[in-house]
C-alpha cells in the first residue's frame, strides 16, 4: 500500500513537472491568427504622396468615419511607466473616446534595448494594433523590410483620404521607404505648412540659465564671455561649495544631441549643426574638426577647475531628479523646461537664462542652434499586419493629426485645461497652471495634458500655436524663449543625413557614436594638459581606426539624396 | 567524475560474495519506473530548451529575416564571422573579456575555498552559523540592485570615499565608477563579495565528507593546524576545486557575472574598460535586430568554450587525475 502511494505521488509530481515545462511554450500556426482585411493594390506607377492622393478626390470628411466603441492596442517601445493611470481615468482620454469611439490598450516596454519589441516580433505571435517606436533607428528596417507592418498609402487611399489631406508637408516623402511607401507617421514633425501661424518658435533647444540667488549674490557681474562666465560661475562656487553640479550638463552622454553642452559649445566655437561640417558639399564630422577640440578644452577647464561633476556621466535617473529638485547646481546647459519641471518650481523663478557666452573672437550673431520645430520626427507610430482593424486604425491617426486631435493632445479639454484668446489661440486656465506648478505628473494623470501615454502625434505647430501665450503665463521660460530663438536654424537637412536606414550603416554609426561618447568623455575628464593632449590624440586615432571615413560616405550618399530631393534646404 | 586511482568501491572478491546476476537495460528500466518519470520532465526541457535549439544556429551562416524564417533566410557562409574579425573594435572587447575573467579566476575560486577552510575550523557552532547565513545574503540581491548600492557607495560622496579620506588614505574623493583603470577591480571585487560565501557552501559540503578517522589519526601524529589542512582537508576537496576550475576555464569567454556588472555599472567613463563580448553583442547584434550577428558571435563563444574546457579537462586529469569526464 505504501508503496503504491509512492508511486502515485511519484506520478503525479512528474505529471506536474511535466505540466509546468510546457506551460511556457506558446505556440502559433497560422490558423492562430486572424487574416488581416485585403487591401487594394496600389496602382502601378502610382508614386505621388499620400497628399497628392487626397487631393485628386473631391474634398474628404471624417463624418462617414465610425465611431463604434472599439479597443485598439499599441506596444510603446520605451519605458514609459504611467504611474497609477488607465486610460480613460482623465478627461482628455475620455473626450478622445467620445469624439472616435477609440479606447487604447496600451502595453510598455521595460527595457531600452528593444529586446521587447524584438522577441515580440521573433515569436510569430499577434501583434498589437500599433506599435510605437523610434522612427530613426533600427527598428524601422526590421518592421517594414521584413513586412510586419501597414503602408500607410494604401490605408489612407482606402479608408482615411481625409488624412493624405491635413498630412505634415514632407512627412510621407522623408519617410518612404524605396517600395515607394511610407509606414509610418512621426511625433514631434515641423509642419512647414504651419510654421507661418506663428511668429515665435517652439519652445526651442538648449540655453544657458544662471541660478538666480546665486547670480545675485555675486552681484549679477557681466557673463556675455566664456572667461567672464566662467568667473562668475568660480566666485558662486567659492560661496557655495556644498554644490555638487556647479555646471550641469543636460545630456553629457550624447554629445551629438542639440540638448548637450559639448555641443552647444561646439557651435560657440564654430560648428553649425549637431553631426557634420559640410565643407564644398562633402560632409565630414564635426568631432573631426580643430573648433571641436577648443570646445573640448574649455569643457576640460571646467572640469579642472572643479565646476564640473564627473558623475554626470554616470547618473540613474533617481540621481538626476535628485539634483533637479534639490537645485544642486549654478548654472544650468540644457531644457529650461525640463530643469522647471524637474525643479518643480514652474512659477518661481530660480534659474534665469542669460546670453549664450561666447569664446574671445567670436559675437553671439553667429552662434546657431537647432530649432526644434524643424524636427523630422521622434516616436513613429506603425499599423500593424495583425490588426483587425485597419480602418479604425488610420482613422485614429486621422483624428490624432487634425486639428482637435492636436489640441487635446497639446493643450487637453477646452474649457477645463485651455480657452481660446481673442484669436482663437489656446490660453492656459489658471487650473491647468495651478497643477502644473504643483505637480507635471498631477497634470498628466488626471487632466491629461502633456500625457504622452496616448499623446503620440503632438506635432510642433501645436507648441507653436499660441506660444508666446503659452509662456506669458511662466515669465522665466518667456525670457528663455525670447533669448533663443533669434538663433534657431532649420537643420533637418543634417537630421535627414544623420538617419541612415540600412542595418549594416546604422551599427556602424553606432560604433562610432559609443566611441564618440567615450573618447569626449575622456578628453573631459583629463587630469592635465598633457594627459588632454594625450587623450585628444587618442580619440581621434580611435575615431580613424573605427571606421569614421566609411561612415562618412555613407552619410555623404545620404546627403546627396536628400539635396536632390530638395528636401530640408 | 572519474577518479583514475581506483579511489571507486571495491571489486568483488570472487571468493567469498556471489556473482551478481546482471539485469537487462529494460529490466532495470521497469523496476525503477517511478524514478525515470520523475526525470522525464527534466530531460524534456532540456531538449525543447537546450538540444532542439541547437538547430536554430544555422542562423549563423544565414542573413536570418524574422518574417522568412530560418528555412526561408538566404545562406550567406561565414558573413557574419567575417564581419566580427575585421570589426576594429571588437579587439578591446576582447581584450576586455578575457582579461576581465582571467584575473577574477584568481579571486573567485581560491577565496571561497580559504573562506570555506577557515570557517571549517571554527569550533564554536553559533558562530560559525551565522557567519556562514550572513556571507549567504549578498548572493540572493539582484545585481541591479548591487549596482545601485555599488553607485551610491563608490560616489565621491559615498561612504567609501568618506571612510579613505578621513583615514588620509586619499586626499580627495576618487570617482571609482569614471575611471576605467578602476573597473576591473570594482567587477572583482563586487563577484567575490556576492557570490563567496554562497560558492564556498560546495567546499563545505565536500570537507563535511572528510574522514574523522584520517583527521583523528593527524593529530595523533602530531599534525598541527595547519598541516592538517594542507594534509587531509585540501586532497579531500581537491576533485571539487578542480571540477568548478575546469568549468570556470571554460567560461572565460563568456560573460557569467561579468556581463551583470558591465550592463548595470558601464558608462561613457569607463567604457574602455567596462565592455565585455556580451555587453558588445547585446548593443551591436539583438538591440540592432541584427540576430545573426549576435548568434554567430555566441557559436563562436561556445566553440571557443568547449575547447577551453576540453583543454583543461585533458590537462588537470594529467596532472592532478581529477577531472570532470
Amino acid at each position: 500500500m505504501k508503496k503504491k502511494m509512492k508511486r502515485v505521488v511519484a506520478c503525479t509530481l512528474s505529471l506536474v513537472l511535466l505540466a509546468f515545462s510546457l506551460a511556457g511554450c506558446g505556440g502559433s500556426s497560422d490558423t492562430d491568427v486572424p487574416a488581416r482585411k485585403d487591401l487594394p493594390e496600389a496602382a502601378a506607377g502610382e508614386q505621388e504622396t499620400a497628399g497628392d492622393a487626397g487631393q485628386q478626390s473631391a474634398a474628404a470628411d471624417t463624418s462617414e468615419y465610425s465611431k463604434e466603441p472599439v479597443t485598439l492596442t499599441a506596444f510603446v517601445n520605451s519605458v514609459m511607466m504611467p504611474t497609477d493611470w488607465k486610460w480613460g481615468d482623465d478627461p482628455t482620454s475620455k473626450k478622445i473616446t467620445e469624439l472616435t469611439g477609440v479606447t487604447l490598450d496600451i502595453q510598455y516596454a521595460t527595457t531600452t534595448d528593444n529586446m521587447e519589441l524584438n522577441t515580440m516580433l521573433a515569436s510569430g505571435e499577434k501583434l498589437p494594433d500599433f506599435i510605437i517606436t523610434p522612427a530613426n533607428g533600427p527598428v524601422r528596417p526590421l518592421l517594414v523590410d521584413q513586412g510586419f507592418v501597414l503602408p500607410y498609402n494604401d490605408l489612407i487611399e482606402q479608408y482615411a483620404p481625409h488624412l493624405g489631406e491635413i498630412m505634415p508637408k514632407n512627412m510621407d516623402k522623408i519617410y518612404t521607404e524605396p517600395d515607394g511607401k511610407f509606414y509610418c507617421t512621426v511625433s514631434f514633425f515641423g509642419d512647414e505648412n504651419r510654421y507661418g501661424d506663428q511668429i515665435l518658435n517652439s519652445r526651442g533647444s538648449i540655453s544657458v540659465s544662471m541660478n538666480k540667488k546665486y547670480y545675485d549674490e555675486i552681484g549679477r557681474p557681466d557673463v556675455s564671455t566664456l572667461d567672464k562666465y566662467t568667473d562668475a560661475v568660480v566666485q558662486m562656487k567659492d560661496k557655495h561649495p556644498e554644490i555638487n553640479n556647479p555646471i550641469y550638463d543636460y545630456a553629457p552622454t550624447t554629445p551629438w544631441s542639440h540638448n548637450s553642452m559639448l555641443n552647444l559649445l561646439a557651435r560657440m566655437y564654430g560648428a553649425t549643426n549637431d553631426h557634420f561640417e559640410y565643407s564644398n558639399g562633402k560632409v565630414e564630422m564635426t568631432f573631426m574638426q580643430p573648433y571641436y577640440k577648443e570646445a573640448l578644452r574649455t569643457y576640460n577647464e571646467w572640469y579642472r577647475k572643479g565646476l564640473i561633476n564627473p558623475e554626470q556621466w554616470a547618473f540613474k535617473n533617481d540621481q538626476k531628479k535628485a539634483a533637479y529638485a534639490d537645485q544642486d547646481m549654478l548654472s544650468y546647459w540644457g531644457y529650461y523646461w525640463a530643469l522647471l519641471q524637474g525643479t518643480g518650481k514652474v512659477n518661481e523663478l530660480n534659474f534665469e537664462t542669460i546670453e549664450y557666452p561666447m569664446p574671445d573672437g567670436r559675437s553671439a550673431d553667429q552662434l546657431k542652434i537647432h530649432d526644434d520645430y524643424y524636427s523630422t520626427g521622434y516616436q513613429g507610430v506603425f499599423i500593424t499586419k495583425d490588426t483587425e482593424h485597419p480602418d479604425r486604425c488610420i482613422q485614429y491617426i486621422d483624428f490624432l493629426m487634425g486639428d482637435e486631435g492636436q489640441i487635446l493632445q497639446r493643450y487637453g479639454t477646452e474649457g477645463l485645461t485651455w480657452e481660446p484668446d481673442e484669436h482663437g489661440r489656446p490660453k492656459e486656465t489658471e487650473l491647468k497652471i495651478k497643477t502644473e506648478a504643483e505637480s507635471m505628473e498631477k497634470l498628466q494623470r488626471e487632466l491629461g495634458v502633456y500625457n504622452y501615454n496616448f499623446a503620440w502625434l503632438t506635432s510642433n505647430w501645436a507648441i507653436v500655436y499660441g506660444a508666446h501665450n503659452t509662456y506669458s503665463a511662466y515669465p522665466g521660460m518667456l525670457k528663455d524663449f525670447e533669448v533663443m530663438t533669434p538663433h534657431q536654424q532649420n537643420e533637418m537637412l543634417s537630421d535627414l543625413t544623420y538617419a541612415l536606414t540600412n542595418t549594416d550603416e546604422l551599427a556602424l554609426r553606432e560604433q562610432i557614436y559609443s566611441t564618440w561618447a567615450s573618447g569626449t568623455a575622456a578628453v573631459c575628464v583629463a587630469e592635465t594638459e598633457a594627459d588632454f593632449e594625450t587623450a585628444y590624440d587618442k580619440f581621434i586615432s580611435d575615431m580613424k581606426h573605427s571606421g569614421v571615413d566609411t561612415l562618412c560616405e555613407y552619410f555623404q550618399a545620404n546627403y546627396d539624396h536628400w539635396v536632390s530631393l530638395g528636401i530640408g534646404q | 567524475m572519474k577518479h583514475q586511482n581506483g579511489k571507486e568501491g571495491r571489486t568483488a572478491e570472487k571468493q567469498n560474495l556471489p556473482k551478481a546476476k546482471k539485469q537487462s537495460f529494460w529490466h532495470q528500466l521497469r523496476r525503477q519506473w517511478e524514478l525515470q518519470l520523475m526525470v522525464v520532465p527534466a530531460l524534456l526541457a532540456l531538449a525543447l530548451f537546450a538540444i532542439i535549439p541547437l538547430f536554430g544556429l544555422q542562423i549563423a551562416f544565414k542573413d536570418y529575416k524574422l518574417n522568412s524564417g530560418i528555412w526561408g533566410s538566404a545562406w550567406v557562409g561565414l558573413k557574419h564571422f567575417k564581419m566580427f574579425f575585421t570589426d576594429p573594435n571588437v579587439l578591446p572587447v576582447l581584450w576586455n573579456t578575457v582579461g576581465l575573467s582571467f584575473i577574477k579566476a584568481f579571486f573567485t575560486i581560491p577565496l571561497p575555498v580559504i573562506f570555506a577552510l577557515l570557517l571549517n575550523e571554527v569550533v564554536h557552532t553559533k558562530f560559525k552559523k551565522t557567519v556562514q547565513t550572513i556571507s549567504y545574503f549578498p548572493y540572493f540581491l539582484a545585481w541591479s540592485v548591487v549596482a545601485l548600492m555599488a553607485t551610491t557607495w563608490l560616489s565621491p560622496n559615498g561612504f567609501i570615499n568618506g571612510l579613505l579620506v578621513s583615514a588620509g588614505i586619499l586626499k580627495d574623493p576618487y570617482f571609482f565608477l569614471g575611471k576605467p583603470e578602476a573597473f576591473w577591480g570594482i567587477s572583482i571585487t563586487l563577484d567575490v563579495w556576492k557570490n563567496l560565501g554562497y560558492s564556498s557552501i560546495i567546499y563545505l559540503a565536500a570537507m563535511a565528507n572528510v574522514d574523522q578517522e584520517v583527521t583523528e589519526a593527524a593529530v595523533i601524529d602530531g599534525a598541527g593546524r595547519f598541516k592538517r589542512i594542507l594534509h587531509v582537508t585540501m586532497p579531500a576537496i581537491l576533485p571539487t576545486v578542480m571540477i568548478l576550475l575546469i568549468i570556470n576555464v571554460g567560461n572565460l569567454l563568456r560573460g557569467g557575472s561579468n556581463f551583470d556588472i558591465s550592463y548595470n555599472l558601464m558608462n561613457s567613463l569607463n567604457q574602455p574598460r567596462s565592455e565585455i563580448l556580451d555587453t558588445y553583442v547585446l548593443k551591436m547584434g539583438v538591440s540592432m535586430g541584427r540576430f545573426s550577428y549576435a548568434t554567430a558571435i555566441g557559436l563562436l563563444q561556445s566553440i571557443v568554450a568547449s575547447i577551453l574546457l576540453v583543454t583543461s579537462n585533458a590537462i588537470s586529469k594529467l596532472t592532478t587525475g581529477e577531472s570532470y569526464f
